[in-house]
């Protein structure tokens, strides 16, 4: 049994690899469950030696409570019977919690899952059988779950419910599985059926019972025959991850701009307006997300100074105890950035951090913490982490204009219509982005241009192209283009203009005309309302947004075209060569 | 969910009568394959069998069903008559070539979005005579039609409760009608995904479906001084005579004649019986069903129909690479090539010493 969950965690680990762990029943319940990767964690805890009737198994990506052993799934009821995993997020969990801790119930996690075991054990407490408690416990969660549950007091039953998040059952002979995707359980059998939202049900070694508002569903008609192997599996139906990320940014967005914390913003907008330096520290994707932020400040009177994490012993002289440094880390682990955070914490710099990973040693060293919500990232070229990076520090902006009286519902409207905008880019603009990456395959180099918050736009899709098609680009402010780099270009040698910022349109215009005097072929993400497309030899045309918003719609394409340029020279794009997920050595 | 995988073979021929003549487009042969088979074989290798939907049944290891009636809605309302007891179709078009992958994606992409369905999405900037995608939260089908550069890519897997609306409805108002109400997820392809939908499609296939491998049937007859560089696949029968040279990827149909002092470069089919004279030079180009390529001809970028004959000292006239030379690329419904031969139709004769412009006979 152990052996069977360690495994199928395994093929589970793209989606949370923050902590993992495991209850069987064997004459009561054994949990076992630890923070690391599965494999870590697995063979510390000797997964593969347990032995039981029924196992539940969790890989986690935390999103309530930092990943360390207490919040790691399963969890379990007050007398460690009952064991719950959960994949998705129980909205009213507090209230929940509130309610079952008046009643006598202790909570161990910070988790919104634990909810799930405590309730179950309440209606068990008032005399409903196992199932009738698990229903109950349902009828009261709201929010997008995919829950499986066993009962050491009832060992052969296995329950699980599904709203919003994947769920599929695998029918074996003589054994059943519940699992979060397909190829998880095609190791054991190739029969699946998919549970839809809504259903509820249980599995025994022999049966599964569906049903969805107390009707019973026919099982048997449902049961689909996979005719493939888990190692031909794609990634959830995707040939890459980074194709999934790119194509997912509308929902990580949505994810983003909806939990945004904003009394947490209040307060870093406050420190930022009060400060004497305002520091911007960041490596890689995540310092061009820093230097998009960079670009407003001077709005606010606030003269930021970015740093390169690397490169922050230039600045060790400046770091003081009035300053306020913003840290920006999709993983929370970078070790520059982390070098950097610690030389201006020794020096009193108050420090603020963005990060993905709940729980991060970057968030663990930080006096305040910003979430994004991009979940997961596989891939290892950053795409919807750092869209998603961009539009929190927009939000950090907008509150800081709230503190100093500015009406910013204009603002808050752009923000609420992104998640939109971001599905219309990536809709409009792949066909051109392909087009186009079929033209570059062939070339060496390519330049990325643009003027003010296009700059770091731009940079941004340099270094994509670079990461996985392995095409050397240069991002260069598009007027000091001039002053050298312009010596390079030849007849059809591609220039990409990222027409992000309304403010700069004209003077990059210019630009483009003298790139285009050369024999440059210009390429150019405009506004879809501009007539700028006229003045280009391919426009990208990307949605009409707003000023903060830009950024994050027009580096799309860039990635988009990062990516097909990858597959169509044959080059693996969710494995850059050279090249980690996540840099921990300087 | 049991699937029953669905060619669609049939169709008019349109312009690719001059190479197939009633036969519909798929029937096209390349690499010893009809065109519609390199997806028919993909399905078989994943699901066990396959359904192909035309008017000319063969004698291949397929289930046909025969096509009645005009257009895809027709040939998917008969062929639902003869599935058994499945409950899904995997519909593909035989005149669009992916990679197997793809099937995959679709089944998995429907069973992980817990919708009924699925449909394949392929980027694309020309998106006339395809249908558009737009999609909704969580990437369902919103609906076909609108300005999203995803076209509907020729492969969907779809509920069979789904044809009874092609009784009324065409397949694109059918899929809005039925994403309305139901589920269907967009599965997006960002791999080798190719539509033949003109003559002048064959060539890049030829890149597509070139031999990764080398193989060399036991009765094919390959003399001592002949140089084969692979990947080349020589079938049974075939005969490589002195000196010729043979660069791969190449594909050497069943019994072909390859001439001595030949050089057949990548990316040359020779399809069955077909006959290649001394010291002729090709590349890139396919040569179809005993057809004949006179002495010392050079054919590039070309397609020659069956049963052709060209003449010796032919020349197919193709153009220099873009940034060699300041040449005009030649355009064809509106897309510019700047490497483009000729197409000599089935059965037809090119005399002696002619030399035959970039572009002849595409339009």
């Amino acid at each position: 049994m152990g052996e069977i969950l360690r495994r199928a965690l395994e093929r589970l680990e793209y989606r949370g690899y923050d902590s993992a762990g495991v209850a069987v029943v064997d004459r009561g319940l054994v949990v076992r469950k630890d923070a690391g990767k599965v494999a870590e964690v697995a063979t510390r805890y000797g997964f593969d030696s347990l032995q039981g009737v029924a196992g539940l198994a969790h890989t986690r990506w935390a999103t309530h409570g930092k990943p360390d052993q207490t919040n790691a799934h399963p969890h379990t009821d007050c007398r460690g019977v009952i064991a719950v995993v959960h994949n998705g997020i129980i909205e009213n969990y507090a209230e929940l919690r509130e309610e079952l801790a008046g009643r006598g119930h202790v909570f161990r996690s910070e988790t919104d899952t634990e909810v799930v075991a405590h309730l179950v054990e309440e209606y068990k407490r008032q005399g409903l059988d196992t199932f009738s408690a698990f229903k109950k416990a349902l009828s009261r969660i709201r929010g997008a779950y995919a829950i499986a549950l066993i009962d050491a007091e009832n060992p052969q039953v296995m329950y699980f419910a599904r709203n919003l998040s994947p769920l599929i059952i695998g029918v074996g002979d003589g054994f059943n599985i519940v699992a979060s995707d397909i190829p998880t359980v095609l190791d054991y059998t190739r029969r699946v059926i998919a549970v839809r939202d809504g259903e509820y049900g249980y599995i025994t070694p022999t049966e599964v019972y569906i049903e969805a508002d107390g009707v019973p569903h026919d099982v048997a008609s449902r049961i689909e025959e996979i005719p493939w192997s888990a190692e031909m599996a794609t990634k959830g139906g995707y040939p890459h991850f980074m194709l999934k990320e790119i194509y997912e940014q509308p929902e990580s967005l949505a994810t983003t701009v909806a939990g945004l914390e904003w009394r947490t913003l209040e307060t870093v907008a406050n420190a930022l307006l009060s400060a004497r330096n305002v520091y911007i520290v960041a490596a890689g994707s995540s310092y061009h997300a820093g230097l998009v932020f960079a670009h407003l400040l001077p709005r606010l009177k606030i003269t930021p100074i970015p740093i390169i994490a690397s490169e922050y012993t230039t600045y060790e002289n400046l770091f003081d105890k009035d300053d306020v440094a913003i840290a920006i880390s999709q993983s929370g682990e970078t070790i520059d950035t982390i070098k950097a955070l610690r030389s201006m914490r020794e020096r009193g710099v108050k420090i603020t951090a963005v990060t993905n990973v709940v729980g991060s040693t970057l968030s663990r060293e930080s006096d305040v913490v910003i979430y994004t919500r991009a979940g997961p990232e596989i891939g290892v070229a950053a795409t919807k982490t750092f869209t998603t990076q961009v539009a929190t520090l927009a939000a950090l902006f907008v509150a800081a204009l709230k503190a100093l009286g500015y009406d910013t519902a204009q603002y808050e409207h752009e923000l609420k219509s992104l998640p939109d905008l971001a599905r219309k880019t990536v809709e409009n603009t792949a066909g051109t982005a392909k087009d186009l990456a079929k033209r570059l395959k062939t070339r060496q180099s390519a330049y990325y241009l643009g003027r003010g918050s296009a700059v770091p736009v731009a940079m941004e899709g340099a270094l994509k192209l670079k990461e996985v098609a392995y095409i050397h680009a240069e991002a260069y402010p598009a007027g000091e283009s001039k002053h050298g780099p312009i010596a390079l270009v030849e007849e059809g040698f591609p220039t990409i203009f990222v027409f992000s910022d309304p403010a700069t349109r004209e003077k990059t215009l210019s630009n483009v005309a003298e790139m285009k005097a050369r024999g440059a072929y210009t390429i150019g993400t405009v506004s879809a309302k501009s007539d700028i497309a006229k003045k280009l030899d391919l426009p990208i045309e990307v949605p009409e947004a707003g000023e903060i918003t830009a950024p994050i719609l027009h580096v799309i394409p860039l990635q988009l075209l990062a990516y097909f340029a990858a597959v169509e020279r044959g080059y693996d794009p969710d494995k850059p060569r050279n090249l980690a997920k996540t840099v921990t050595v300087e | 969910m049991k699937i029953a995988p669905l060619v669609l073979a049939g169709g008019k021929p349109g312009l690719f009568e001059k190479l197939t003549g009633n036969l519909p487009k798929t029937y096209l042969k390349v690499g010893g394959r009809r065109l519609y088979q390199y997806a028919a074989d993909a399905l078989t290798a994943t699901f066990g069998r396959v359904y192909v939907a035309s008017p000319y049944p063969e004698n291949a290891p397929y289930i046909y069903v025969e096509e009645r009636g005009e257009g895809i809605e027709q040939a998917i309302l008969t062929a639902e008559t003869y599935l058994g007891a499945e409950t899904h179709i995997l519909l593909v078009y035989g005149d669009v070539y992916v990679e197997p992958a793809a099937y995959r994606t679709l089944v998995e992409t429907a069973i992980s979005a817990g919708a009924d369905g699925a449909v394949l999405a392929v980027p694309r900037k020309a998106t006339r005579g395809y249908g558009t995608l737009e999609t909704k939260p969580g990437g369902l089908l919103a609906r076909v039609g609108g300005e999203s550069q995803w076209i509907f890519g020729g492969a969907a897997l779809l509920p069979r409760d789904f044809v009874k609306t092609l009784m009324h409805a065409t397949f694109y108002e059918a899929l809005n009608q039925y994403a309305a109400v139901k589920k269907i997820a967009t599965a997006p392809w960002g791999g080798v995904w190719h539509d033949v939908n003109y003559p002048e499609d064959i060539l890049p296939l030829l890149e597509h479906v070139a031999p990764r491998y080398t193989y060399i049937a036991s009765g094919a007859k390959v003399s001592p001084t002949a140089v084969l560089e692979g990947p080349v696949v020589v079938e049974e029968g075939a005969e490589i005579d002195h000196y010729a040279v043979v660069k791969g990827p190449v594909y050497i149909g069943r019994r072909t004649f390859i001439g001595s002092h030949t050089l057949i470069r990548n990316y040359t089919y020779t399809e069955e019986g077909a006959v290649v004279g001394n010291a002729a030079e090709i590349s890139h180009s396919l040569i179809g069903e005993r057809a004949t390529i006179g002495r010392a001809s050079f054919i590039s970028y070309s397609v020659v129909g069956a049963d052709a004959v060209v003449e010796p000292n032919v020349t197919t006239m193709s153009i220099l690479r873009e940034g060699r030379e300041r040449l005009e690329p030649i355009e064809v419904r509106g897309r510019t090539y700047f490497k483009l031969g000729a197409l000599i139709p089935r059965a037809a004769r090119v005399p002696a010493g002619t030399v035959l412009k970039p572009g002849t006979g595409w339009q």
